[in-house]
């Protein structure tokens, strides 16, 4: 598939639009059908065939909370991006357990930023993590965790510690042991949400599983 | 203190009645442009087809839920992708619906919490809805999908069920069927073609 001139399988198209394909083998499939109509023909009928499957699974009415989520998180994004940056950023879209309950955890963070600026300077104040994990104490821009709450981490794996601000994760620090303390690495700032995931070990660049506890501070 | 109800007060502009004659695909063009009144349009119209493709892959309603946002996260970040030749906007949104609801399965199944097996429901579940001129139409398409299913030979139907909705990959399958690679993938393929044949005919 690597010139306009070579075509792909039917059976290539077909695992291109099921997903089956690595980054490569659908970088190639794209360039060739952006050059070949004939191809990106045969592909449209497939897709739309696939796209009557869907169909056959019953329509559900989804949570009502569901409808808020989505257009606060919108909003949260900018406005539809370019997309070598959008897909930069579409990991954090596997990830967004955090974001769901953000219309309450706003409120509390409005809360926080107001009472923080109120009672300046900042005294030392500590929030809790969720699950009975332990805890995190701020002290104006920095923060350590006592995450005395939770087991080791498993074989072969460490905890590893995000920032999250305006829905990006940045990474915080490993650890195999909850107990004492721990820093959380860099800045942070009332809004923060802090997340701990369990990752290969060593730690990754980005969280490649569900956070296991998290705190808004 | 501010009133907190205030960082919600424009929420009236997702109120979509200008939108509410655009097709599908114009709702998806606008959103691709930033229009969010059009994007929540397209929600209202799609969220219960999208949510209840996540629930069918992943039977857990938490995990759909949160597929599904996604992947409305998605639609609205990759809206100016959206190329109406390719398909229909219906298409476009539940293939991304899809993608992301495998995505959630896989991520479970490594965690451990989901056994990656062939268990699939195959039997075509039921709404429960009230009927509505808008259901109505769409439990007709729907009618016709799962008549045009059940034409199919049981091994092209477990094929294909399982592509779709199971989340499993053609070499996964071919494992778990015992069948060569090779004959997977044509099946596959060729019962992608006869549906689309089988889809088509009047009843």
């Amino acid at each position: 598939v690597t010139t306009a001139g070579t075509h792909p399988e039917g059976e290539e198209l077909v695992a291109f639009l099921l997903g089956d394909v690595t980054d490569d083998e659908r970088e190639e499939l794209e360039r060739h059908l952006d050059e070949c109509p004939a191809c990106e023909a045969i592909l449209e009928e497939l897709a739309t065939t696939t796209g009557e499957l869907a169909m056959a699974a019953p329509p559900v009415a989804p949570p009502p909370g569901l409808r808020t989520a989505v257009l606060d998180g919108i909003r949260e994004l900018e406005a539809p991006v370019a997309p070598v940056a959008s897909r930069k950023r579409t990991r954090w879209l596997h990830w967004p357990r955090i974001a769901v309950p953000a219309l309450a955890a706003v409120a509390v963070a409005v809360a926080i930023v107001f009472a923080v600026r109120a009672s300046e300077p900042p005294a030392t104040r500590t929030v809790a993590l969720s699950g009975g994990a332990g805890s995190v104490r701020v002290q104006g821009s920095s923060a350590t965790m006592d995450a005395s709450g939770m087991a080791p981490a498993p074989a072969g794996h460490t905890y590893e510690v995000w920032v999250i601000r305006n829905g990006t994760p940045r990474p915080a620090g490993v650890f195999e042991r909850g107990s004492g303390s721990v820093p959380v690495s860099g800045e942070v700032a009332p809004g923060d949400v802090i997340a701990v995931t369990v990752e290969p070990a060593g730690g990754s660049p980005q969280p490649t599983s569900a956070p296991v506890t998290s705190a808004r501070l | 203190m501010p009133d907190v109800a205030v960082l919600f007060a424009d929420r009236s502009s997702f109120t979509a009645g200008a939108r509410a004659g655009l097709s599908e695909e114009q709702l998806l063009v606008r959103a691709g442009g930033g229009d969010e009144a059009a994007f929540a349009e397209l929600y209202d119209r799609l969220a219960r087809l999208a949510y209840g493709v996540a629930l069918r892959i992943l039977r857990s309603p938490q995990l759909a839920e949160e597929a599904t946002q996604e992947a409305f996260l998605t639609v609205w970040r990759e809206a100016d992708r959206f190329r109406a030749v390719r398909g229909s906007a219906r298409s476009w949104v539940l293939m991304i619906v899809r993608a992301r609801a495998i995505d959630r399965t896989r991520r479970e199944q490594r965690r451990g919490g989901m056994p990656a097996s062939l268990d699939i429901a195959l039997e075509r579940g039921e709404a429960e809805e009230a009927v509505t001129p808008d259901i109505a139409a769409e439990l007709v398409e729907r009618e016709r999908v799962g008549r045009a299913l059940d034409r199919l030979d049981s091994q092209s139907r477990v094929l294909i069920e399982l592509a779709y909705f199971g989340g499993l990959s053609q070499s996964e399958i071919a494992d778990q069927l015992d069948l060569p690679l090779g004959t997977v993938k044509r099946r596959t393929f060729e019962t992608l073609r006869r549906l689309r044949g089988l889809i088509g005919e009047p009843a």
